[in-house]
């Protein structure tokens, strides 16, 4: 994976929009101060052996965005291990790696993209999102651990408003699609890193899936 | 009275790339998921140049869970080292049959004389599936020498038949697997002859090396060919053309949902992405090689 410089994001748009309950806009007006494309490479397609390429927790890994995301790695396994693809029969993993030392804790999120839905299995449970939603739900709120963990599905030109409550550290990930992320776009397969205090506006170019961290502000980057 | 058991299919083995290592890969192949409960072979021969470094060459540390990777090594050895701090290799003629269960990290190396010398490397990597309740049981790694198989000659004395797990003609394999399994090594001189007692819910195969047989009296094979047999009778009868290595396996089918994908065999995809999330949070623990 690529690391890109940081480039600062001044130029914030506040737009009018439907605003869906869960998440409920707020007041706060510090502007963001970092933002940061990540594109996350394909590891090239896993026949069935051994040579998979994912980090495990203890394994140095490359900096990104923050220092609780340890790594994002995509990779996909043939269903018949032959070498080519079976199309939806194989398996595309995105994995997330986390961890936030101050809390002690970890997680290597697993997400699947399957048709109709989205798999992700945390180390509390396993969700099957489905795609006909048009709402970003929190899945996970790790007040202990301080990291919370949300799935996004818009419909094609559906936006919304995503209002933290204080400046947060935001890493969002495109699975599927197309989408506007304050007015920059994202395609599939690129994470985006924000700290921000400001509402951060989604809007789907294309019907798409997206998931978000954040975390407490806790240090510029 | 045995019942000599017909060919269902004659599979020739495709070139696969994995990672940069070619080799032949017999199953699976073009709509044969696995024959159960085998779910994989390949076949790597390959020859070293020589002055090359050990933690160069091989295939360094991945994970597998819920399955037996099994593999026979014919020429050069295989020096695995695992993640429960085992290293050990073995020579050509030897096994080393390991079972994943609930995880396991290992690698797969060439001895460092083969990678510094330039030697042959010639193994075969089969997959055995296990039943679900043995899944997630502590893994473990059976190495077997090639002086420590059991092993016997044809009444002609031209076969010499290596019985790693299983049972041929009263002579039992040292390997104990979760479920029924025979897994003979054959070493044809030619025109050897042998027959082989294969239990008839028992699914079967020979796979060649090299060289040519003629099964059951009637149709010939050749390298790299995969024999798959149906499950119409109780032996097969093998004669060599020529000088001829080939290994036959046979087991009891499981009869369970199989998801095979990358490292890891398990029931469900769900299970897969647990596997995945328990490689990366280190419940498999890790493997940190050692070089000379």
């Amino acid at each position: 994976m690529e690391r890109r410089n940081f480039v600062r994001n001044t130029a914030l748009g506040f737009t009018s929009f439907l605003v869906f309950p869960r998440l409920v806009a707020s007041n706060n007006t510090a502007s963001s101060t970092y933002a940061q494309l990540i594109p996350i490479h394909e590891n090239p397609g896993q026949i069935r052996h051994g040579l998979l390429q994912l980090p495990q927790l203890d394994t140095p890994t490359p900096v990104l965005s923050f220092d609780w995301l340890k790594d994002v790695s995509r990779n996909v396994f043939f269903k018949n291990g032959f070498g080519a693809s079976m199309g939806k029969e194989d398996m595309e993993i995105t994995s997330i790696l986390l961890e936030n030392k101050d809390h002690n804790w970890a997680d290597a999120i697993q997400i699947q993209q399957k048709q109709e839905a989205t798999v992700i299995l945390t180390q509390e449970r396993e969700w099957q999102c489905k795609h006909h939603q048009n709402e970003i739900i929190l899945l996970q709120n790790n007040r202990h651990q301080a990291i919370n963990f949300s799935f996004g599905n818009l419909n094609h030109s559906a936006r919304h408003l995503y209002s933290p409550s204080g400046k947060r550290e935001v890493f969002i990930y495109l699975l599927a699609g197309i989408i506007k992320v304050n007015g920059r776009l994202l395609e599939e397969n690129v994470g985006l890193g924000l700290q921000t205090g400001d509402a951060v506006v989604f809007e789907a170019v294309r019907k798409s899936q997206f998931v978000l961290m954040e975390k407490p502000f806790s240090r510029p980057y | 009275m045995t019942k000599l058991r017909s060919i269902k299919q004659i599979i020739p083995a495709d070139k696969v790339n994995m990672g940069g290592i070619l080799l032949d890969q017999p199953l699976p192949y073009r709509g044969i998921d696995q024959i159960d409960p085998f779910l994989l072979v390949h076949h790597l021969h390959k020859k070293f140049p020589g002055g090359q470094q050990q933690r160069d060459v091989g295939v360094p540390p991945h994970p597998h869970r819920g399955f037996a990777p099994v593999t026979f090594i014919f020429q050069g050895g295989v020096h695995h080292r695992d993640s429960m701090d085992k290293s050990s290799i073995i020579y050509g003629g030897g096994t080393q049959w390991m079972h994943a269960g609930k995880g396991i990290v290992h690698s797969e190396r060439p001895p460092k004389a083969v990678a510094q010398e330039g030697k042959d490397w010639e193994l075969i990597q089969f997959w055995v599936n296990v039943p679900a309740k043995y899944k997630m049981t502590d893994p473990a790694y059976l190495p077997l020498s090639y002086e420590d198989t059991p092993s016997v000659n044809s009444n002609d004395g031209k076969v010499e038949i290596g019985v790693v797990t299983g049972n041929f003609k009263g002579i039992q394999g040292k390997i104990e697997a979760f479920s029924p399994i025979l897994a003979l090594r054959l070493n044809f001189e030619k025109d050897g002859k042998v027959n082989i007692p294969i239990p008839q819910n028992f699914n079967a195969f020979v796979y060649q090396l090299d060289g040519k047989l003629t099964v059951n009296g009637a149709q010939e094979t050749k390298a790299k060919d995969l024999t798959w047999l149906e499950n119409d009778g109780d032996s097969i009868t093998l004669e060599a053309c020529e000088n001829t290595r080939a290994i036959l396996l046979a087991g009891e089918p499981i009869n369970e949902s199989v998801a095979t994908y990358g490292p890891f065999v398990m029931n469900t995809q769900s299970e897969i992405l647990k596997a995945m999330q328990d490689y990366q949070m280190g419940v498999m623990g890790q493997l940190s090689e050692k070089f000379d």
